[in-house]
């Protein structure tokens, strides 16, 4: 995967990432997944499994917030995704985006993101709806810039 | 009278083989992850080329589940747990029919 700068407006994003700061907070102690999902694989081994998916989430949201805190982004708006942090962005995004959409449900459910031409009146509503589409379109444009040969082989 | 010192105990230890159980790693439905990450996803930790990951990304989509991995209990925990490290629903069954 090559080097991929993506220029935002500060100011449209900087409120984004405030509320997307208190979700990643949340993933700190939450798994983004839902618990039955979690509960299913193995009753067994349930608290080290648990500890380990919460420990690989916030490390890939602590990598997600390191693109917007550097000089890059806060003066000219740029963030940089390399080849070592694209993977953990792109799982930040999603934990997120399932966090969102776990903890907000009246400004995510499908009514809403159908009508993508028009935002929710309640400014707290839309700024949800802005964050979810704003990590799936960053989402988009890293899948967009993968090589075919990205794909590793699993390793186990 | 006293017992027969040479007489074969009636309590012991038995050994008995069992075929080993299969199991499968399902992934589920969800309405968040994109198609196209789920396809990634797929390629990375499971090693399917293009095809195999987008039929199975559609059988998910269009189908709620599809088995993606059989093979050992220990197999089927790494494999999910990998897929949930990457945000997908997925969970492990016994096989009966592998």
């Amino acid at each position: 995967m090559k080097i991929i700068e993506i220029t935002l407006s500060v100011s449209a994003v900087t409120p984004l990432l405030d509320l997307l700061l208190n979700v990643a907070g949340e993933l700190k102690t939450e798994p983004a997944l839902p618990q039955d999902i979690l509960r299913a694989p193995a009753k067994d081994l349930g608290d080290f499994w648990r500890d380990e998916l919460l420990a690989a989430q916030t490390d890939d949201c602590g990598k997600f917030f390191a693109l917007f805190t550097n000089d890059k982004f806060l003066s000219k708006g740029t963030i940089q995704i390399t080849p070592e942090n694209s993977d953990p962005v792109l799982r930040a995004c999603a934990a997120m985006r399932l966090r969102l959409r776990a903890t907000h449900p009246e400004a995510l459910d499908e009514r809403v993101l159908q009508a993508t031409d028009k935002l929710p009146k309640d400014p707290a509503l839309s700024r949800v709806l802005l964050a979810y589409v704003f990590l799936a379109e960053l989402q988009n444009i890293l899948l967009g810039n993968r090589t075919p040969h990205d794909p590793a082989p699993p390793s186990a | 009278m006293p017992a027969n010192p040479f007489a074969t105990p009636d309590s012991g230890t038995v050994a008995t083989l069992e075929p080993a159980q299969s199991w499968r790693v399902v992934v589920l439905d969800d309405p968040v992850n994109l198609m196209d990450y789920v396809v990634m996803v797929f390629r990375k930790t499971l090693g399917f080329n293009e095809e195999t990951a987008r039929r199975h990304m559609l059988e998910v989509h269009n189908s709620g589940r599809s088995t993606v991995w059989h093979g050992s209990r220990e197999g089927a925990e790494n494999t999910a747990f990998a897929l949930q490290q990457w945000h997908l629903s997925a969970i492990i069954e016994p096989d009966e029919n592998y």
